[in-house]
């Protein structure tokens, strides 16, 4: 996957980490210390708070207590992954249990931090999870914009596409679809441009970004 | 000294005289001399037996009686009356001549042995109604017949004296031979068989007695003034590796060598000073032995000798050791539990500060490093970790209060507050694992003579046990009741769950030390809480699923216990 600053799709809002702890100091603290390395930190009291003010197109990823009055932890992430959102999440607890722990990772959680924690260890978990959120997010604007561009194909278009992608020459894809080579090579020129592709390599690469994605995960 | 007169027709008759001096043998038919001689006795005055035939109705009339001379009057009357008294001894008498032949014998004498008694007329061999009465059954002999028949005629015609012997209805009677001066024998019968009796009943009741002390697996010695032993039984020689005979005559206090921790021999000087019993546990050859010493009272009630019982009680005090042993292990656990308990509560109280508190140093230092800071940053900063640090420093004192009045000796508390503590350091637990707990207590407030910790250490195992009953269930309602309810002088507190429920087995069982149904457990948690409880004068105990629920709980699980509700309230009115 190309490097985030590289692309110039998405970086249209800077990464948040959502810190989401029933215990004031600690929320504070959290706060208070990844600041200091330049994140921007927005704070909630429970998991029910969070989602209130929960926008999906934040980037940014969650740092959440597990035990907590009302939702926990693990709830939330299951009620974000139900809404197809799968950002990466540092779970933490006080009482580090094996089950809950798996639960958690079930989940998608990234990971799973026992109380109490290494401070360092923690804002380095946030650092890559905002990285990973970033390049996620980058990832699947890419998709997005090649899906659009793949809209744009004939039916036929997408066929010969699909065959090239698969590394037919023009003849046999000719053979296959029972039309003339010379045919082929004018539908080949067409998806090029709409891919908007200079070779056959550069359109494999392009395609195979997102091939094995279904749509439904990209929407958000 | 001997003078026996024989009448020529073989019947006898004779004139023994004792204690007088005439020597000479008169033989024939001298009547006028034997008369003299009857005068002389009478002048002397002196103690005469004479010895006549037995009366004729006593006695077979002799087979020849022509040459059979009548006594003379004066002689007559004396052969009467020495008749008379020979007759009216209760021993049985007889008189043999030298030639061992019968001369005359009392009727009690022929008593004795009705089995022979028609053989005993004068002139019957000795020893010829002796094989008669022993072949006819009269006698019990305890040896070949042939051989007791010569002891008995050795002992009549050679050693005289006396001997016992048995007769076959049962009686004894002890045999005296006297030799008379003239060669001949007089034999006494003395029926003994009372004395024997007596005796034997003595000697049954002594052997009773000796089996009985012989059977006991202690030692029973009796030793007088200077520790020599009188008397041991069979185990207390046994202990000393010897015999019972091996040891009498020797010193008591020897045997024991190396010695006991107590002097033996101070032991009897003291018991015999005092007259009265002493004790002492001592520890010899790795045995322990409890010895007691007991005065023996003579005749006169002056105490002579010193009974001695040893029972080795090694086994009982190494059972008192080995009970002793599991006391302290328990309440070692107990500790370690409590303190595991309060270390737990104490990291999760103390692990919110201390994070806030590195958190706001490690934010404030990366904010100067990166030469990014504000002072009103700053100075929150070190605000919020003052205040985290002063929370963190309020949880440690509010521990070593707790610590400090945790109370060694009971004191009267309401089982609310008791309670409410508990209830306060499991919830976050409860609400951990969604379980709801409902405490059920009685209005009014109920006094109970506790020592706090060890009943919230009670509660809080009994609480967390349900708690660990729920989740492994997961049934469809997590709750817990606690319940304290007063029956008569009780406070009963019940903690039902709807767990899984006990079977009646694991009811039984569950407060056993090491009992446990979880795969990590010492299952030492419920046996701590029955030690408590007990400790505390109250039960504690299990209700298994069969047992009648409240219909909520109908299957799950309940744990009960009860402690005697404080009197103090009755006592001040």
């Amino acid at each position: 996957m190309p490097p985030h600053d590289t692309t110039a799709s998405v970086t249209e809002a800077p990464s948040t980490v959502f810190v989401i702890d029933d215990h004031g100091g600690i929320r504070k603290s959290l706060r208070y210390l990844m600041e200091s390395t330049g994140l921007d930190v927005e704070v909630f009291e429970c998991a029910e708070d969070f989602l209130g003010a929960y926008q999906p197109t934040r980037p940014g990823c969650v740092v959440s207590d597990v035990y907590m009055p009302g939702m926990t932890g693990v709830e939330l992430l299951e009620k974000l992954a139900g809404k197809g959102d799968f950002r990466p999440a540092i779970l933490i607890s006080g009482q580090g249990d094996i089950p809950t722990a798996v639960q958690a990772m079930k989940v998608g959680a990234v990971d799973f931090l026992e109380k109490p924690f290494e401070d360092d260890e923690l804002l380095e978990r946030v650092q890559q999870c905002v990285r990973m959120d970033t390049e996620w997010r980058t990832w699947r604007a890419e998709a997005i914009d090649i899906l659009e561009r793949m809209d744009t194909l004939s039916p036929r278009e997408r066929e010969v596409m699909d065959l090239v992608v698969d590394g037919n020459s023009t003849k046999e894809i000719a053979r296959l679809l029972e039309i003339s080579p010379k045919t082929v090579e004018i539908h080949r020129g067409h998806v090029m441009r709409k891919m908007r592709v200079r070779s056959s390599l550069e359109l494999v690469k392009t395609v195979l970004v997102c091939r094995k994605v279904k749509g439904s995960a990209l929407k958000p | 000294m001997k003078r026996t007169v024989r009448t020529r027709g073989g019947r006898y008759a004779a004139a023994l005289a004792l204690g007088r001096a005439a020597g000479s043998t008169v033989r024939g038919s001298a009547r006028v001399e034997r008369d003299a001689e009857f005068a002389r006795l009478k002048r002397l005055n002196s103690l005469v037996r004479w010895v006549s035939s037995s009366p004729a109705s006593n006695r077979k009339p002799a087979p020849s009686a022509r040459s059979a001379p009548a006594p003379a009057a004066d002689g007559s009357a004396i052969e009467r009356q020495l008749t008379n008294a020979i007759e009216s001894i209760t021993e049985g008498f007889a008189l043999w001549d030298a030639d061992d032949r019968l001369i005359l014998c009392n009727a009690k004498f022929r008593a004795f042995y009705p089995a022979v008694a028609s053989l005993l007329h004068p002139g019957a061999s000795y020893e010829q109604v002796l094989r008669d009465a022993l072949s006819k059954g009269a006698y019990c002999v305890d040896s070949p017949a042939e051989d007791w028949l010569q002891r008995r005629l050795h002992a009549h015609r050679v050693r005289g004296g006396t001997c016992e012997e048995r007769l076959s209805d049962g009686r004894w009677l002890l045999a005296t031979e006297h030799p008379t001066s003239d060669g001949g024998r007089v034999c006494i019968r003395t029926d003994i068989t009372q004395r024997k009796q007596a005796e034997q009943a003595v000697r049954r009741s002594r052997a009773t007695l000796q089996s009985m002390i012989d059977a006991v697996d202690d030692m029973i010695a009796m030793v007088n003034a200077n520790g020599v032993i009188l008397a041991i039984n069979r185990a207390g020689a046994q202990g000393f590796g010897r015999q019972p005979r091996d040891l009498v005559g020797r010193s008591l206090p020897e045997q024991f060598d190396p010695g006991p921790g107590v002097p033996l021999q101070d032991m009897v000087a003291g018991v015999l000073a005092e007259a009265k019993g002493m004790h002492a546990d001592v520890v010899w050859r790795d045995r322990c032995l409890h010895l007691s010493a007991h005065p023996v009272m003579d005749g006169s009630g002056a105490p002579t000798a010193v009974s001695i019982f040893s029972r080795d009680i090694t086994e009982r005090v190494r059972g008192e050791e080995e009970a002793r042993d599991h006391q302290n292990q328990l309440t070692r656990y107990m500790r370690i539990a409590t303190m595991g308990e309060m270390t737990a509560a104490l990291a999760h109280e103390l692990n919110q500060p201390i994070a806030a508190i590195v958190n706001y140093c490690n934010g404030s230092l990366r904010r100067l490093a990166a030469d990014r800071w504000t002072v009103e940053d700053l100075e929150d900063a070190i605000n919020e970790t003052y205040a985290e640090a002063k929370r963190a420093r309020d949880i440690i004192q509010n521990v070593s209060r707790f610590v400090r009045k945790a109370p060694q000796h009971r004191a009267t508390s309401d089982i609310a507050s008791v309670v409410g503590s508990v209830a306060n350091l499991i919830r976050k637990d409860l609400q951990r694992h969604g379980i709801e707990l409902v405490i059920d207590l009685p209005s009014v407030a109920v006094p109970v003579n506790v020592n706090a910790v060890e009943i919230e250490q009670t509660l809080l195992n009994l609480l967390r046990n349900s708690m660990e009953a729920i989740t492994e269930a997961l049934p469809p309602t997590r709750k817990i009741v606690l319940r304290a309810t007063v029956q008569e002088r009780e406070l009963e507190i019940g903690v039902h769950d709807t767990g899984t429920g006990l079977s009646p087995d694991t009811a039984a069982q569950i407060f056993d030390p090491f009992f446990t149904t979880k795969r990590e457990g010492m299952g030492m948690g419920l046996a701590i809480c029955r030690t408590i409880v007990e400790d505390h004068g109250g039960r504690i105990w299990a209700e298994s699923r069969d047992s009648q629920s409240p219909p909520q709980f109908a299957g799950g699980g309940a744990l009960h216990f009860t402690l005697p509700i404080s009197e103090t309230n009755n006592a001040a009115a």
